[in-house]
C-alpha cells in the first residue's frame, strides 16, 4: 500500500471485520447455501481457505433451480514443504471424509 | 311432459300442471326445488332421517357422502352428512338409518382424520339395536388390506346390534359404477318414502360437457418441464408447469392434481406378446366405446398393478392349478411374497392360459386409475397455472426394468406443448392456517416438499405475518436440494423464516428430517407453544411415523409430559387442525 494512496477495498473489509471474524460463523450455520457471501469470501482467505465454484456448471445448475456448485480449497501450512507420511495420510483422510476426495 | 304417478298426493289437474312446468327442468333445478320445499316443512311432518357418515383422506369418501345426501334428499329423506373427524361414535345410538362411506389407506389404515373415531368405535361399548345400516368401503386392490376399514366398520356395526339392510360394497379406485349400484340398493332398502324419486343416481352426476373435472378431465398444456436433480444425483425428480387457462379449474394450496396417465408402449407390447394377441383386434371399452385392443390397453386399463383380485380373475380364465394353489387361503404369505416386485405381465407369462380373446383380456383389468400429486404452486403466485414435483419411479423387479405408470409417463412421454388430462382433487384437511399470524412448521423431504412450495407462495401472496419453518431432506446437498434457489429467495424476502435440511448420504451416518426435529427440540416446542401448525408431507411408510415419533419426543421432553400426555397433546393438535399430514 502506498503511503498517501487510498487504501484498497480489502482494507475496508478487514477494518470492519471484527479482527477477521466477519460473519463466517453465521454463514456456516446458514443451511440454505453451500457458499459464503460478501465480505466473508475475502475474510476466509486469511484463515487458509478459498471459495470457488465450478464455472462450467453455472448455467446448468441455475436451470435445475440449484445454486452454483461451491467448493472450498483448504491450504495447509507445511513448514519447509515437507510432510511426514503420517501427515499425508491424515490429509488424504480429511479430503475423503470432508471434501471431494482430492488433495495435492 | 312429466307424468306424475296417480298415487302422487296431487289432483289430476295439479299433476298435469306440475308435469308441464317441470318437464324442461335440469337435474339441478329439480334437486334445488325439492330441497327448498322440504326445508319449509315443519318438523311434525315425519320424513325419515338418514345419516351419511364418512371418513375421508383424499376427498373421495367425502364427495360420495355428499352425493349420497343429495340423492337421499331427492327421495325425501331428511339426510345429513357427518364427518368422522368432527363427530363421535356415541352419536350413532340416536341414528335410525345410517350409511357409511369410508376409505382404507396404506397397509389397512383408516383415513388420518378418522383415526380417533375409528379407535373409539372399534373399542365397542355401544348399543346399536334399531340402527339400520349399509357400508360403502373405498380402497385400492393393489394393496393387500384392500377395503379393510370398511369391512371392520361393517362387521362392528352388526356386532353392536345394528341391522345390515344392504350388503357392503367394496370399491376399487374406479368406484363409480359400484357406488351407484350400492347407493341405489341401500336407499331402496330403507323403504318407501313420502316423495317419489325424481333423479336417478345416473342422471344426477351428468355434467355439462364444458365442465371439467373428474368425469371430464381437462387437457392441460405443458408449459415447462425442468429436471430438478442435478447430474450426479441418484434420483430423478422433475418440476412440471401446466396451463389451466380456459379450464375453469381452480385450486387452493394443499390440494392435489390428478393426472390421467397412459401406459408406455413397451409395457403394452410386452403384454400383447405374452397373451399372443396382435393389438389391432377391436374391443368394446366401458369408458371410451370401440377401439383397438392396443389403444384400449394404452389409455384405459391398469395393466401393471398386480393384486389378489387380478390374480383371481386370471386364474378363473387360465384354469391354472398352480395359481389356484398360490391363491388358496393358507398361502397368503407366499402370495404376498410372490407379487412383490411383479406386475400383471408376470402373472400372464408365469401362469399362461391356452388362449385369450381380446375382449376377454380387458374384462379382467380394472380401469387405469388417475394418479394424484400434491400441487407445488400457490394459486395466486402462478395464475392460470398448476405445478407438480414428480419423482420418476424406476426399479428392477425379477430381472425386468419396471417403471411407475404416471411418473414415467410424465417424465418420458410428455414434452412442452403436449397435453395431459388433469383434474383437481381438493384436500380440505391440508391447508395453511386461516389465521395469517399463526406460525407454521413444514416437514417435507423429497417430493414431500411440493405442497410447502405452494404454502410459502400462498402465504407470501396473502401477506401473512406468521413465521414459517421448513424442514427438508433428501439424499445429497449438491444434487438433490429441490428448489434451492427459490428457498434462498424466500429466506431473503422473509416469506420463509427458518430452513433446516437433512441430507442422508452426505456423511457416513444417515441423517433424516426427524433427526433435525430432535436436535431443534427446544425451539420446536417453543413454536408449538406459540400456536404453530405442524405439517408433514411425503412417504407414509417410514418417514411419517418417524417424524410422528420425534414430535412426540419433543412434546414429552420439552413440554415435560409423559408418553401418554404427549399422545393426547398431539391428538388434540390433530383435532383442532394444527397437525395435518398429506402422506402417501
Amino acid at each position: 500500500m502506498s503511503k498517501d494512496g487510498k487504501p484498497s477495498a480489502n482494507e475496508g473489509i478487514k477494518d470492519r471485520s471484527n479482527f477477521l471474524r466477519g460473519t463466517i460463523a453465521e454463514g456456516l450455520q446458514d443451511l440454505s447455501t453451500g457458499g459464503l457471501s460478501g465480505d466473508d469470501q475475502q475474510l476466509i482467505k486469511f484463515h487458509g481457505s478459498y471459495q470457488q465454484d465450478d464455472r462450467d456448471l453455472r448455467a446448468a445448475r441455475r436451470k435445475h433451480k440449484l445454486e452454483k456448485a461451491y467448493s472450498f480449497m483448504i491450504r495447509i501450512r507445511v513448514p519447509g514443504g515437507v510432510s511426514t507420511p503420517q501427515q499425508w495420510i491424515e490429509m488424504d483422510r480429511m479430503a475423503s471424509q470432508f471434501g471431494n476426495e482430492t488433495s495435492s | 311432459m312429466i307424468n306424475f304417478p296417480e298415487h302422487a298426493p296431487f289432483s289430476a289437474e295439479e299433476r298435469k300442471a306440475l308435469g308441464s312446468i317441470a318437464a324442461g327442468w335440469s337435474v339441478e333445478q329439480r334437486l334445488w326445488l325439492s330441497d327448498y320445499l322440504a326445508r319449509g316443512i315443519s318438523s311434525d311432518v315425519m320424513l325419515p332421517a338418514l345419516t351419511v357418515l364418512y371418513g375421508t383422506e383424499s376427498g373421495n369418501s367425502e364427495e360420495l357422502a355428499e352425493r349420497t345426501v343429495k340423492l337421499a334428499k331427492a327421495r325425501g329423506f331428511k339426510a345429513r352428512s357427518r364427518n368422522m373427524a368432527e363427530s363421535t361414535p356415541a352419536e350413532l345410538s340416536k341414528v335410525e338409518n345410517l350409511l357409511v362411506v369410508v376409505s382404507t389407506w396404506g397397509e389397512g389404515d383408516p383415513p388420518e382424520t378418522a383415526e380417533d373415531y375409528y379407535q373409539t368405535f372399534m373399542a365397542g361399548g355401544l348399543e346399536l339395536a334399531g340402527v339400520r345400516f349399509s357400508v360403502c368401503a373405498l380402497g385400492d386392490t393393489s394393496y393387500d388390506q384392500y377395503c379393510l376399514i370398511g369391512k371392520e366398520f361393517d362387521e362392528q356395526l352388526a356386532k353392536l346390534g345394528a341391522e345390515r339392510v344392504a350388503p357392503r360394497a367394496d370399491c376399487d379406485v374406479d368406484f363409480e359404477e359400484l357406488y351407484v349400484s350400492w347407493v341405489t340398493q341401500a336407499l331402496d332398502s330403507f323403504g318407501v318414502v313420502s316423495v317419489p324419486a325424481i333423479a336417478g343416481p345416473g342422471s344426477e352426476v351428468a355434467a355439462p360437457a364444458v365442465e371439467y373435472g373428474k368425469k371430464n378431465p381437462f387437457p392441460a398444456k405443458l408449459l415447462e418441464k425442468v429436471l430438478l436433480s442435478a447430474p450426479g444425483s441418484k434420483k430423478e425428480t422433475w418440476h412440471f408447469e401446466f396451463s389451466l387457462e380456459g379450464s375453469g379449474l381452480s385450486y387452493d394450496a394443499g390440494d392435489s392434481l390428478a393426472v390421467v396417465p397412459t401406459n408406455a408402449k413397451e409395457v403394452v407390447e410386452a403384454l400383447l406378446k405374452v397373451v399372443g394377441l396382435k393389438g389391432d383386434e377391436e374391443v368394446e371399452t366401458k369408458a371410451a366405446g370401440k377401439k383397438t385392443l392396443r389403444a384400449a390397453l394404452t389409455a384405459n386399463y391398469d395393466i401393471t398393478a398386480l393384486s389378489r383380485k387380478a390374480a383371481k380373475s386370471w386364474q378363473a380364465h387360465s384354469g391354472s392349478q398352480e395359481l389356484a394353489e398360490l391363491l388358496s387361503d393358507d398361502q397368503k404369505a407366499q402370495f404376498k411374497e410372490w407379487i412383490y416386485g411383479r406386475q400383471i405381465v408376470d402373472l400372464l407369462s408365469e401362469f399362461p392360459a391356452r388362449e385369450t380373446g381380446a375382449q376377454e383380456l380387458i374384462s379382467m383389468f380394472r380401469s387405469l386409475p388417475p394418479r394424484l400429486y400434491s400441487i407445488a404452486s400457490g394459486p395466486k403466485a402462478h395464475e392460470g397455472e398448476v405445478h407438480l414435483t414428480v419423482a420418476a419411479v424406476r426399479y428392477e423387479g425379477h430381472g425386468i426394468e419396471r417403471k411407475g405408470v404416471a411418473s414415467t409417463c410424465l417424465a418420458d412421454l410428455i414434452e412442452v406443448d403436449d397435453f395431459v388430462p388433469v383434474f383437481v382433487t381438493p384436500n380440505k384437511r391440508f391447508r395453511p392456517p386461516e389465521d395469517d399470524a399463526a406460525p407454521i412448521i413444514m416437514v417435507g423431504p423429497g417430493t414431500g416438499i411440493a405442497p410447502f412450495r405452494a404454502f410459502v407462495e400462498e402465504r407470501a401472496a396473502r401477506g401473512t405475518s406468521g413465521k414459517s419453518w421448513l424442514v427438508f431432506g433428501d439424499q445429497r446437498y449438491t444434487y438433490d436440494f429441490l428448489y434451492q434457489l427459490e428457498w434462498q429467495d424466500h429466506l431473503k424476502s422473509g416469506a420463509l423464516s427458518h430452513l433446516d435440511v437433512a441430507f442422508s448420504r452426505d456423511q457416513p451416518e444417515k441423517v433424516y428430517v426427524q433427526d433435525r426435529i430432535r436436535e431443534k427440540a427446544a425451539e420446536m416446542w417453543q413454536w408449538l407453544e406459540e400456536g404453530a401448525h405442524f405439517y408433514v408431507c411425503g412417504d407414509a411408510t417410514r418417514m411419517a411415523p418417524d417424524v410422528h415419533a420425534a414430535l412426540l419426543e419433543v412434546i414429552g421432553s420439552e413440554g415435560g409430559r409423559s408418553a401418554e400426555e404427549a399422545e393426547s397433546f398431539l391428538a388434540d393438535m390433530k383435532k383442532s387442525g394444527r397437525y395435518q399430514r398429506d402422506v402417501y
